[in-house]
């Protein structure tokens, strides 16, 4: 009669496989959570630099498209004077730091509650007639600046 | 007699291979999706472009894009290029800009000292791919940002 071999595994052969499926499921596991990291950076990068780019191009897309009057500026508030359309229109621009709100004119925007704001610093320089506006925010993670840098030439 | 032995571990490497073999190539294939993410966001930077249009502005007001006014030999275009000088030394140290390229709107003929990275801008953003009809000048600029290199570039009529 033929003898039928029921020995199944041998031991070393289930350890030998089972620890090269752990040594390849960790491997891939680590390479999972890398990927899952790296979207969810991008994915937060994306939204900060579009709030960014949003908040930029209101205020700058007044300043290139209009003639400036005017500026006015307080500690924490500056107040631009544009020729609208042979109208004199002024829009303030100011940034709330309880709220964490950026106020230009109608337009309200709040920063992401990811970013640390700072207070908003203006600087007019008369002699060369430009003004600085900055409103930076970071990240805890990066020293890029998401909040506003704008430096604005007017006669 | 069947011989079912060895059967387990062959398995294992087979299939361990090939589920190796996908998700490397998907993380490789992600890594370069995530590197063109990066770049893309260090190549089109918004404050750069916003002050490429104010010196655009100041090229405009001081009569230097007339077509007779002469362009930098070297392309780059430094605070006595300007009658307006303090102000765009102001708006350099404001944007932490390095460099000012200024030439005709052709992306060859940088300088040849150019960093790696700018180099790496123009061969895969700017040459080749830059639509130059009805447009006689190319400003780029260059900001280093936290040691990272940012460039935007500006096309002027």
């Amino acid at each position: 009669m033929e003898k039928i071999n029921n020995k199944g595994y041998m031991l070393v052969e289930i350890i030998v496989a089972s620890t090269i499926a752990m040594v390849i499921a960790y491997f891939l596991i680590n390479v999972t959570i890398k990927i899952k990291d790296s979207n969810t950076d991008a994915y937060i990068d994306t939204i900060l630099l579009t709030d960014k780019m949003i908040m930029t191009s209101q205020i700058m897309n007044d300043v290139i498209n209009y003639d400036i009057l005017k500026v006015e500026t307080t500690t924490n508030s500056v107040s631009i004077t544009y020729n609208i359309d042979s109208r004199e229109t002024t829009k303030t621009l100011s940034y709330d730091k309880n709220t964490k709100t950026l106020s230009y004119g109608d337009y309200k925007k709040k920063f992401n509650d990811k970013l640390n704001v700072n207070n908003i610093n203006i600087e007019k320089n008369t002699t060369n007639g430009y003004l600085k506006i900055k409103i930076p925010a970071y990240t805890l993670y990066s020293d890029f600046d998401y909040g506003l840098d704008l430096f604005i030439v007017y006669d | 007699m069947r011989n079912n032995k060895g059967f387990m571990l062959a398995e294992v490497v087979i299939v361990s291979t090939i589920v190796t073999s996908v998700i490397v190539s998907l993380y490789t294939g992600f890594n370069r999706v995530y590197k063109f993410y990066n770049e893309r966001s260090h190549y089109y930077d918004i404050d750069g472009l916003y002050a490429l249009k104010t010196i655009s502005d100041l090229l405009l007001e001081e009569e230097k894009l007339n077509g007779y006014h002469y362009l930098p030999t070297n392309g780059v275009i430094d605070d006595n290029y300007f009658t307006n000088k303090d102000l765009i030394s102001n708006l350099k140290t404001n944007y932490n800009i390095q460099n000012i390229y200024f030439k005709s709107c052709q992306a060859t003929g940088f300088p040849s000292d150019i960093n790696p990275t700018m180099e790496d801008y123009i061969n895969n953003f700017l040459n080749g791919n830059l639509d130059c009809s009805g447009y006689n000048y190319l400003l780029v600029l260059e900001r280093m940002v936290n040691d990272k290199y940012y460039y935007s570039y500006l096309r002027i009529k």
